[in-house]
Order: C-alpha cells, then sequence, then structure tokens
C-alpha cells in the first residue's frame, strides 16, 4: 500500500521538476557570444560596435554595430542584427571611445555593472573610434586584441586594469578611475599607448607609455616592464634601458611641517642589458654610478608625474584612500579641494641590480 | 495481505514422524539407496543418497568394512560398539527423526540395525568437493601485487584459508543455518576479546532474524540485514579477496562467510573502505596513498564530469575558458540533439558495451570492446550524434568507475551518473548543487550495523585519518580504528627506529 506521506513527498519533487521549464536556456551553439564590445558617442546617441568570433565555421569574424539612446534599447537593436540571441557572457575587452569617455561612461557602467554573467574583462579606452580599432582585429584571430592587452598589462609596463579594479577605483572614495589606452599607429596596426586618467566617469587626460608604468610601479605589485633613461655622468653618455623584474612600494601620507606630504619608497630589483661606451659593471664605482643616475631619474619623473596629476586634479595613486586610513574625519571632498591641492611629493627609490648578463665588451 | 500472512505460515511441508516415513519419502527420489546386509545373522539397512556421499570412501572403506565385520566374543550386534568400531571419524548417534532427514540430505549414509531399537548410526562421508571449482584466484577483484587468492564457493575450504592467514585463537566463528529450503551454512567470523561485543551481537540478532527460502549467495544476506534497503549504497563490504577479509576482521570488524558464495561480507563498513584496495598495502605508503588519492578523484570524475557538462553547454557558457569556446563550440555546431539527449545517449552505449561485455565469454568481450569503443564511438562522432569532447568525458568518466575496487561500489557510481545527469539537464549548476545536497544528507543518514557510514569525516575523526584518504606507513597503522570501538586498540608496537648515523663517511 502507498504511504501516504511518500506520495506526497514525491508529488513535490515531481512538481519542482516542471519550474525547469522557466529557465530559459543558452546552448552553447545557439547563442551568438561575443567577445569585444566598443561603446562610442556618436550624434549625442550611444553606439556599440560587437564582434563575433566564427568558430563554427572558421570564418572571419563579424563586426557589427548599433545605435540607440540608451544602453538596453542597444541590445534590443543588436539583437535584430545577430542570428541567434545576444550574449554578453564571454566579452573578453571593452572599448570605451574618446568621445564617450570624455562625455562620461556613467550610463553605460551603470548598466554591465548589474550583469552578472560579465566576468573579469579588460577594460580600455581608444584613441578615436573603438570601430577602427574593431575592424582590424576581425582578420586577426578571435583572441588578438585580448593577448595583446594581457601581455602588455604582464611584462610591459601598463597598470592591471580590468572591470573590478575599474569598479573598485570608480566606486572606491580617494582614487580616481585610469584605463589604459589603445591607438592605431600609421601603418595601421594596434598599440597600447599610455592611459587615459579620469576624474569621476569623465576622461581627464591621458599620460605616455613612460608615465603608464611609473604609475604602475606606484600601484601594481607586478612592476615588470622596461624603463629608458638618459645617462650622462663622467663623459659617458647614452640612452640606457633597464628591465625592472620585481619590486616594492610603500606610500605613506605624513604630515611635515604643517603640511601633508606623500612619501613613496620603490624599491625595484633590475637587470641591466645594454651599457654606454666605456662603463664597465666590473668597477664598483660605475655600478654605483648608474645605480645613483637611475634612482634620480625614477624619483625626479615619477614626483612630475604625481605634480602633473596634482595640477589635473586627479588621484590615480589612490592617495586620498591612504590618507582616509590614518584619518577619522576624512571627506572625500574636503581631501582633494585642500588637503590634496597643497601636497607635497618625496619619491625615494632604491634600485638593486640582480641582472646584468654575461660578458662585457670593454672598449 | 493480512489473511494470507496466517496462510503461509501454514504447517511445514515436511511432517515425517516415523522412521518409516522417511525412508519413504527418499525413496520417491531414484538416487536413494539401500543396501540390506547380513551381519551377524542380524539384518542391517545402510541407506544413502548415492549423489551425495563419496564413492570411494563408501567402496574402498565403509562397505568392505561392514562386510568384514564380525562382532566381538560372538556377542549380539550392538549399535554402540559398532560405533566405536567404525573407523570413521563423524559417526553420530541418534533417534532424532529430524535429524536423521537433514543429515541424510547432507551426504551421511544411515545405518540402521534391524534388532536395535529407534536408535540408529549416521556416517559422513559426504563429498564435500564434488562439483566445487578447485581454481582460487581472484577473478574481479584483480591485483598486480600481492596474493591473489580467492574465496570458492566451499564454506570449508573458506575457512581454512582465512585461518591461515589469522592463525590465532581469537578467531572465532559462529555458524547458523539459514533459509528453510536451501539450509545454508552461514558462518560469523570475528575476533573474539577484539571485536567490540555490540556489533557481534547486531550480528548474531539480524543473522538469526532472517527468514529466507534459499540463500542464494551471500549478497542476499546483505541485502537482508543492511540497516537501510533503500539506498544504491553498499552498506557493507563485498569482497572475494581473502586478504582482504582477514584485514577487516583483524581491524575489529565481523565477516559473515556463506556455503556456495566465493564471496564474503564484512561490516561494520564506512563509505571509504570501498575505495581501499589491499594493493595500497602491497605499495610503498607514498605510492599507496598516491593510487588511493588517484582512485577516490576518479570517482569524483566519474559521477559529475558528464553532469558538469551537459550544465555548462546548456547554461552556464560564460564559465567556459575562452580557449576551450573554440574547439567546443566546432565540435557541437553539427549535432541536433539537446546537450541532455546527446549525454544520454553516449552513457546508454557505454553502459551497454559495459553490460554486454560482462555477459559474453571474455574472449569475445575484448573483441566487443574494441568494436563497440572505437568503431561505434568514431562513427557517432562522424554521424554526428555527439560531439568529439563528449566522446572523451563519458570514456574517461566510464574508466575512472572501473578504479573502484568493490564491485557493487562501482555499480553505485555508475548509477549516480544519470541522476546528475538529468538534475544538471533541468537546472544546470544549481541542479548538481541540490543533488549534491541530497546525496550527502543521504549519506549522512546510512548507518552500517549502527555505526555512521561517513566516518571519519562524519562524525569528524582525526585519528582515522591515517588509513582513509591516505595510506600512511606502518609505522602509523598500528591502531585500530575508533568508530568500530575494538576492545583493543593496538594492532602492533613498530620498533623505534635506531639513531640515524650522522653522515655516510661513518660507514
Amino acid at each position: 500500500m502507498m504511504n501516504n506521506k511518500f506520495v506526497k513527498r514525491m508529488g513535490c519533487v515531481a512538481l519542482s521538476l516542471f519550474l525547469s521549464g522557466c529557465i530559459p536556456k543558452s546552448i552553447i551553439d545557439e547563442v551568438s557570444l561575443m567577445h569585444y564590445v566598443g561603446f562610442d558617442r556618436e550624434k549625442k546617441m550611444l553606439k556599440a560596435s560587437v564582434v563575433y568570433p566564427n568558430y563554427a565555421t572558421e570564418g572571419k569574424s563579424t563586426l557589427l554595430t548599433a545605435i540607440a539612446k540608451n544602453p538596453s534599447s542597444l541590445q534590443n537593436e543588436l539583437g535584430h542584427k545577430s542570428e541567434f540571441e545576444y550574449e554578453v557572457g564571454q566579452v573578453r575587452v571593452m572599448i570605451f571611445g574618446d568621445k564617450l569617455s570624455r562625455y562620461g561612461l556613467v550610463d553605460v557602467l551603470d548598466t554591465i555593472c548589474k550583469d552578472p554573467k560579465i566576468g573579469v574583462i579588460r577594460m580600455v579606452i581608444s584613441d578615436g573610434s573603438p570601430d577602427l580599432i574593431l575592424k582590424k582585429t576581425l582578420n586577426k584571430s578571435p583572441l588578438y586584441l585580448k593577448n595583446l592587452i594581457d601581455k602588455s598589462i604582464e611584462d610591459e609596463g601598463i597598470p592591471d586594469i580590468n572591470l573590478h579594479v575599474m569598479y573598485d577605483q570608480y566606486f572606491g572614495s580617494g582614487i580616481d578611475m585610469s584605463l589604459p589606452n589603445l591607438k592605431l599607429d600609421s601603418k595601421g596596426n594596434i598599440n597600447i599607448d599610455g592611459m587615459g586618467i579620469f576624474k569621476g566617469d569623465k576622461l581627464k587626460f591621458r599620460i605616455s607609455n613612460k608615465e603608464a608604468f611609473l604609475l604602475k610601479l606606484m600601484i601594481d605589485r607586478n612592476k615588470s616592464g622596461v624603463y629608458s633613461f638618459n645617462f650622462d655622468k663622467n663623459g659617458h653618455k647614452g640612452n640606457i634601458g633597464v628591465r625592472s623584474l620585481y619590486g616594492k612600494h610603500k606610500v605613506k601620507v605624513i604630515k611635515e611641517d604643517n603640511q601633508e606630504k606623500a612619501k613613496m619608497d620603490l624599491t625595484l630589483n633590475i637587470k641591466l642589458e645594454g651599457l654606454p661606451k666605456g662603463v664597465s659593471l666590473e668597477k664598483e664605482r660605475d655600478l654605483i654610478l648608474i645605480k645613483k643616475a637611475l634612482q634620480k631619474s625614477i624619483s625626479t619623473e615619477a614626483e612630475s608625474l604625481l605634480k602633473d596629476f596634482q595640477a589635473n586634479g586627479v588621484d590615480p595613486v589612490g592617495l586620498g584612500r591612504i590618507y582616509k586610513i590614518n584619518h577619522r574625519n576624512y571627506s572625500e571632498q574636503n581631501f582633494y579641494k585642500r588637503i590634496y591641492r597643497n601636497m607635497k611629493f618625496d619619491v625615494n627609490t632604491k634600485i638593486i641590480v640582480r641582472q646584468t648578463g654575461v660578458g662585457n665588451i670593454e672598449s | 495481505m493480512e489473511k494470507n500472512d496466517t496462510d503461509t505460515k501454514q504447517k511445514p511441508l515436511v511432517n515425517h514422524s516415523t522412521y518409516k516415513d522417511v525412508i519413504d519419502a527418499a525413496k520417491k527420489s531414484n538416487d536413494f539407496k539401500e543396501i540390506r546386509k547380513n551381519i551377524a545373522a542380524s539384518m542391517v539397512f545402510i541407506s544413502y543418497f548415492n549423489t551425495l556421499i563419496d564413492r570411494d570412501m563408501m567402496q574402498k572403506v565403509l562397505l568392505p568394512y561392514i562386510a568384514d565385520y564380525e562382532p566381538r566374543q560372538n556377542e549380539d550386534l550392538d549399535i554402540h560398539t559398532f560405533q566405536n568400531d567404525l573407523p570413521l571419524e563423524d559417526v553420530i548417534k541418534t533417534s532424532d527423526i529430524k535429524e536423521i532427514e537433514d543429515k541424510i540430505h547432507k551426504g551421511y549414509v544411515l545405518i540402521k540395525l534391524e534388532n536395535a531399537s529407534d536408535e540408529c548410526l549416521l556416517i559422513n562421508v559426504s563429498n564435500s568437493s564434488m562439483g566445487i571449482r578447485q581454481f582460487n584466484e581472484t577473478e574481479n577483484e584483480f591485483s598486480v601485487t600481492g596474493p591473489k587468492m580467492g574465496f570458492v564457493e566451499n564454506l570449508d575450504v573458506n575457512m581454512s584459508l582465512l585461518r591461515k592467514k589469522l592463525k590465532t585463537p581469537l578467531l572465532v566463528t559462529e555458524e547458523l543455518v539459514i533459509g528453510n529450503t536451501s539450509k545454508t551454512r552461514v558462518m560469523m567470523v570475528y575476533l573474539d576479546g577484539i571485536t567490540n561485543e555490540e556489533h557481534i551481537e547486531t550480528v548474531r540478532k539480524r543473522l538469526s532474524n532472517i527468514d529466507f527460502d534459499i540463500v542464494w549467495d551471500v549478497s542476499a544476506l546483505d541485502q537482508i540485514i543492511s540497516d537501510n534497503s533503500n539506498t544504491p549504497f553498499p552498506l557493507y563490504l563485498t569482497t572475494e579477496r581473502i586478504d582482504r577479509i582477514s584485514y577487516t576482521v583483524s581491524n575489529g570488524q565481523v565477516a559473515i562467510l556463506c556455503d556456495g558464495s566465493p564471496y564474503a561480507i564484512s561490516g561494520p563498513c564506512t563509505l571509504l573502505d570501498f575505495f581501499i584496495s589491499p594493493e595500497d598495502y602491497y605499495y610503498n605508503w607514498i605510492i599507496g596513498s598516491l593510487f588511493r588519492l588517484i582512485r577516490i578523484l576518479g570517482i569524483f570524475f566519474s559521477i559529475f564530469t558528464s553532469s558538469i557538462y551537459v550544465a555548462v553547454v546548456t547554461y552556464h557558457y560564460e564559465m567556459i575558458p575562452v580557449d576551450l569556446l573554440g574547439p567546443l563550440i566546432k565540435t557541437r555546431v553539427n549535432v541536433p540533439f539537446p546537450p541532455l539527449i546527446e549525454v544520454v545517449f553516449l552513457e546508454i552505449t557505454i553502459e551497454l558495451l559495459r553490460e554486454a561485455g560482462a555477459r559474453l565469454p571474455s574472449k569475445i568481450g575484448q573483441t566487443l570492446g574494441i568494436v563497440g569503443g572505437i568503431v561505434i564511438g568514431q562513427a557517432a562522432v562522424a554521424a554526428s550524434l555527439t560531439s568529439n569532447i563528449l566522446l572523451i568525458i563519458v570514456a574517461l568518466s566510464a574508466l575512472a568507475s572501473f578504479t573502484t575496487p568493490i564491485i557493487t561500489m562501482s555499480n553505485s557510481i555508475r548509477l549516480l551518473r544519470f541522476p546528475f545527469i538529468l538534475m544538471s539537464a533541468l537546472f544546470g549548476g544549481l541542479g548538481i548543487i541540490l543533488g549534491i545536497t541530497i546525496l550527502l544528507c543521504h549519506l549522512f543518514n546510512l548507518k552500517s550495523f549502527g555505526t555512521p557510514y561517513m566516518v571519519p569525516l562524519y562524525p569528524f575523526r582525526v585519528n582515522n585519518f591515517k588509513d582513509s584518504f591516505l595510506r600512511l606507513s606502518y609505522k602509523k597503522l598500528n591502531e585500530r580504528s575508533d568508530y568500530l570501538y575494538p576492545k583493543l586498540k593496538l594492532k602492533y608496537s613498530p620498533k623505534v627506529k635506531e639513531k640515524r648515523k650522522e653522515d655516510i663517511n661513518d660507514e
């Protein structure tokens, strides 16, 4: 005889199975996955360009563009143009055009930060319209652009920025957003060219690759990159490139003579490769000479970069955040209006030469 | 139903009360023989089933002896002296009709003197090895190193094999007869003074409560005495290996052997016991631990891979690593089915192959494996019924389920895969998590002879981890597991190692 309780229980289980009918399916080969999305502003409207890889037939990727007044109807517009359902879960890079960046990203950021399907993706800005850059990727492998940016961040001196870091900088107080900048060079190749520094959601100004590396030294744990400087001492002249291997940074905001001062200690372990004529690393004196020159060069350039940020009223290093740690009655407005403006900067660099390569061409 | 119950409790079918009844009933069978002999002027009836006795013994020992027998000093033939003079060991004098009937069906020869009273002699000339295979190599629980001896279908042989491993006076056997038709001898084996009495009592009680007709195999007992019969998991260890049973018995478990079954069961045991192979102990502990970890990994692999494939491909495309995206889409794009049908189709194909392989003679089985595995697999992919990647996943998960050394557990894992596939097809990743939750709730509820099944994970027992996921060195394995509450904890005491010499130069 059937147990009444058992029947009830099984009934509940059976009924709950019907719930599965409500779950929208997205079978992997029946959705339009996109890898790159570019946003820009055109005629006071929002323009999106998306790149679909064509894995099924190994053909070329396709570029679709749509224009709408707000991000939600943009998705709808794109949906009208694609074969399958439009899915953002596999987006790897998001590019914001120059016009939109200067106008403000708030609309777009608000939409994408609510979508749980968007994972850790790279956010970049571009000099011109993202269209031009995306068009160049169509003939390349589907992941070309993502690999390009990843590699630059990994060891070419660009600060590590992704969606989560960007949210932290955007929503967090005492720090400003900074995004890598993409550019087409004169031959039409995509390359990374410095960074864009934001105030709030608006692009304020751009910095060069060299300055981006200095910024990376001050905010990133990963410090690999190449720094070049002019060496001119004791009659030895030349431009030296040193590869930074690893290191540490320590930032403090202290009060000195009634004035706030940002003190920054950088320790870098470097690899010396090419040397100017006549300099021999076997001589202790020469080695110290190069070290001192390098330390001085990095310190002064970093200080001038910080002053540059100060003059523009932006704070991508996050000094406000460091100040906040020790000050109970911190207010963001107050900090940037009164304290940051008059802040002094002091960068101390310590260089440790770890590798010099084998052999020495004596002259 | 209840009315029928009283009906089934009718009088026993066999109800012979006199010697004549017994003989008459037996005479209905053609293999029953009755010989009359004349000894010292009195008639002797010798009756037996000629299919049950040892003919050699009968013709070379018993019959010549009876023929030549002459009572001493011209006394009358007396049953008592006759019994004492017989050159055979197992001779019973009885007048109990029921015992007589039982024994002649077990291969005893019945001797009745015409002039004596009701008392008869029962002489054991049964041929216990007749029809029993001599070959006792393990067939299903194979191992590369270590002994390859397994049990056979004869209880006495099995016991002697076990006693050869455990030569201790503590080894106690208790025999019960179970099955109202088969009258199967079932033996409980344990170490007296080591195994906790509660376990012995539980087993004894469960076994003696059994009412069953024919005990086909020890696995039937396993199911009847089981703590929970609605579980896909085996609650007692079933093995054909002698080393395995001697290990569990020496640890303080109770083993049950049964006549006619080449397997023995042992309990109380835990989930992790099923993933232990005797081979782990024959290798160095580092290698043994690695193999055990691989085996445990294999279970998870076997249960979850195909369901994760379904969940990811149907719902969670965003979590596919970007480098895998291309190959996955490329292989799936021509498949006309949704992922669920695709997976179920392939899983059932594999199950068919496995089932067919088990039923076929071993030589054909191998060929079938190749034909099925390679030809059908390749053809299914070429006809784009399944994707390449899925073929690999399903084949690997089938392979992984074979690594479980105990066949009953291997079968449960086979079965578990299907609910998980169904859940993942209905609810995606959430479904898999739901399934895991239900599975864990079920596992935590299970008990084996009243002890928790998930020890040492729950209840958490740190000491028992020595021989669970890892197999530590013999130095550390000298204690019996806590969860069995053995009365003697120490198995042996390892010697303290001599102090190491400082340097190789000291040699």
